[in-house]
């Protein structure tokens, strides 16, 4: 794997490395390249992964964000905003995805409710998440899981903070009562 | 105009809102005092707590394959290759016909053309007698004489 701390030079600010970094891929450096795939890697995959619940899959969606971003990088006005582009790049391929497996789902309905007994953890809150609609669903397991801020949210799902926070509510209030009746309280 | 907000209404929402902020110590007190006296409140309020913290316990820590970076420069190397031949190719094609119009010029230009003319030793050119258009001149009608 390519070692970030090699080309990390000791006292800079990371974001201003970033920015250097940035305007270097605009000409072609491929080190610089490397240097951002190191640093965004495991935070982009991760927050794929949460988002689908499938880590394969999650690796597919930021491989594609970063050719996406990087292909597009000459386009960027700021060299700051790249990490926020290619975040916003990954949440929206993530949606996309989601949509897709949604509209399967409605089609085989596969998505039944838990009845009663112990399962996973994780499996029922798959489960679960798959009964809630994109958007709540994305709001809610950044907020949630990846404890992004409201800003943060509504800069990846570019919506305004006021949306953010309603979609927020109905989300945790429907992702309760889809709990309760899956556990069977 | 802002509308009424219900008790129980309130309670949910200050729910909600203090999972993301801390609640001022009159919303406090306010949802202490609906708790003691709401069940259903009470029961949703448990319950909430509960599905968000098994939420957030199903988080998964996924880490990249080890060969992730590798594969993502080999790609982002490929898309450059392929995205400087996207830009480069018009001029390619226009370049290539532009050699194939020229050499065909070139040919058309080197051919030994059929020639009706009769080259002569001091170099000066004479039409050949076959090349003369033939006159045919008919006989004026006697009445016209």
């Amino acid at each position: 794997m390519f070692d970030v701390a090699k080309f990390t030079s000791i006292g800079i600010d990371p974001a201003a490395q970033e920015r250097q970094w940035v305007s270097r891929c605009r000409v072609g450096d491929q080190t610089a390249v490397g240097c951002l795939i190191a640093r965004h890697r495991n935070r982009l995959v991760r927050t794929a992964s949460n988002l689908l619940r499938d880590r394969h899959e999650a690796e597919d969606v930021a491989q594609e964000a970063f050719l996406k971003a990087f292909r597009e990088i000459g386009k960027l006005r700021d060299d700051r905003a790249f990490s926020g582009y290619l975040y916003r790049i990954c949440v929206r391929l993530c949606m996309d995805r989601l949509r897709l497996k949604r509209a399967e789902l409605v089609e085989f309905d596969s998505a039944q409710p838990h009845q009663g007994g112990t399962v996973e953890n994780r499996v029922v809150i798959e489960k679960l998440l798959t009964q809630l609609p994109t958007e709540l669903r994305t709001t809610l397991v950044l907020r949630e899981m990846e404890q992004l801020s409201y800003e943060e949210v509504a800069e990846m799902m570019h919506v305004p903070v006021g949306t953010v926070r309603s979609r927020l509510h109905t989300a945790r209030e429907r992702f309760r009562k889809l709990w309760i009746e899956a556990v069977g309280e | 105009m802002k509308l009424p907000v219900s008790r129980c209404g309130r309670f949910k929402l200050l729910l909600s809102e203090g999972e993301d902020r801390e609640l001022t110590p009159r919303e406090s007190h306010f949802m202490e005092r609906h708790r003691s006296t709401c069940a259903k409140c009470k029961r949703e309020e448990s319950s909430q707590f509960l599905s968000l913290n098994m939420l957030r316990a199903a988080s998964i820590d996924a880490k990249p394959a080890a060969h992730f970076d590798e594969r993502v420069i080999r790609l982002v190397k490929v898309q450059s290759v392929k995205e400087s031949l996207n830009y480069w190719s018009p001029a390619f094609v226009g370049c290539a016909l532009a050699c194939v119009a020229l050499f065909a010029t070139l040919h058309v230009l080197t051919l030994e053309s059929p020639s009706n003319s009769v080259k002569l030793k001091s170099g000066e050119a004479m039409r050949s007698p076959d090349a003369f258009p033939e006159l045919s001149l008919k006989p004026l009608p006697p009445f016209v004489r």
